[in-house]
């Protein structure tokens, strides 16, 4: 076995096979002159462990320091947080609020739809009776909308009618046909008993 | 300080007790401050990271699973930082044009206790800023820290083998650096 540096640097980084190792040990042992060297050596490697010295005030100023830190990313994390949840918390209580005070009505069939419409004709001066009782009704659909008031046709609409063909001669017939299928046989005849008693038809 | 009495710190820190993070950032902050200084060579960079760890260390003790000691955690944390400092330092040497080093070395200045401690630090400081960081980092751990092999290769991530190459080499070097000075 070499004695040398490289030795103990092997053996001091642990780098021997174990026979190597056991022998060197022995070594070390046994030579007093090798085991005197082998500690120089450890003691200039060593010798650069010095146990450096700070301001020690440095040591006490970094928790409060940190601590600031830590302070300050606790803020700005909560900061962009509320941001989004204030903007957010103003448009639900809008959208309740609005809902609250107007409701969306449902299920409202075709049949209530009619019933509504029908009671509020004022049969005197309607356009129902225009509708029905007028010979021939040839319009375009601006007329329409003049002559049976402008809401008419927005309840037709909603009444989801069949397709209407708004067409200079072909309206008559279209619309006769189509929405007299949607009159109850007996409502038709009220509406006709009704018309004819207060026109004198 | 054990391991048992430092879990019991974290422990009632994690139910609310500030104070127990205190005295956990007490007992380790010269560790992290001196691994880090030595690993990144001044004490302005050094700072920086030994703030980062314990910032960390209040943040994420939650996520502690007690399977090791803290100091080996906090470690793995502060070696991390200073490697991605170093490497982060080196990407902006090689763009700067300006030299940033005049005020470090005025902040740096102003911490050393007196003029031979402060000669002595910087002997040392430009030994190891010779040696190429992973050989670095693991003679820290072996000559300043006293840890084992096992220990520093839980930290670094590194194989044993590996290790024990780096520190052959790393302890060569500074006996050749340290033969030159004379």
């Amino acid at each position: 076995m070499k004695i040398n540096e490289d030795l103990f640097l092997k053996y001091n980084s642990d780098l021997l096979p174990e026979n190597e190792k056991m022998e060197f040990e022995k070594l070390l042992t046994k030579n007093p002159e090798i085991d005197e060297q082998f500690n120089a050596f450890k003691t200039k490697l060593n010798s650069i462990k010095i146990d450096g010295k700070i301001d020690e005030r440095y040591f006490n100023s970094l928790l409060p320091k940190v601590r600031e830190k830590i302070d300050n990313k606790i803020k700005k994390k909560t900061i962009p947080k509320l941001a989004y949840a204030l903007p957010l918390l103003v448009l639900i209580s809008y959208l309740v609020f609005n809902y609250t005070n107007n409701p969306v009505p449902n299920n409202i069939s075709k049949e209530d739809n009619f019933t509504e419409l029908y009671n509020n004709v004022d049969l005197t001066n309607s356009y129902l009776s225009d509708l029905f009782l007028t010979e021939s009704i040839s319009l375009t659909e601006d007329k329409l909308v003049l002559n049976l008031g402008s809401d008419f046709l927005k309840d037709i609409n909603n009444l989801q009618a069949p397709e209407i063909i708004i067409d200079e001669g072909a309206f008559e017939e279209n619309f006769y046909n189509n929405y007299v299928n949607y009159f109850p046989e007996d409502e038709l005849n009220k509406v006709y008993t009704e018309l004819h008693s207060s026109n004198n038809l | 300080m054990s391991n048992e009495e430092e879990f019991e710190l974290i422990k009632e820190f994690l139910r609310g007790k500030e104070k127990a993070f205190n005295k956990l950032v007490q007992i380790h902050q010269k560790n992290i401050y001196w691994l880090a200084r030595r690993m990144v060579g001044n004490h302005f960079d050094a700072d920086e990271i030994t703030q980062q760890v314990i910032i960390i260390m209040y943040q994420k003790l939650k996520k502690f699973k007690f399977n090791s000691s803290l100091s080996t955690w906090l470690y793995k944390i502060t070696r991390t930082r200073s490697l991605n400092l170093i490497k982060r330092n080196k990407v902006k040497n090689f763009f700067s044009l300006n030299d940033s080093s005049v005020k470090q070395k005025a902040t740096e200045d102003n911490i050393f206790v007196d003029l031979e401690n402060k000669e002595k630090i910087e002997r040392v400081q430009k030994l190891l800023n010779n040696l190429p960081v992973k050989q670095r980092e693991v003679f820290l751990f072996r000559n300043f820290e006293e840890l084992n092999y096992e220990e520093i290769s839980k930290i670094t991530g590194k194989s044993i083998g590996a290790l024990k190459a780096n520190y052959f080499h790393a302890s060569k070097k500074i006996l050749e650096m340290m033969k030159n000075e004379n």
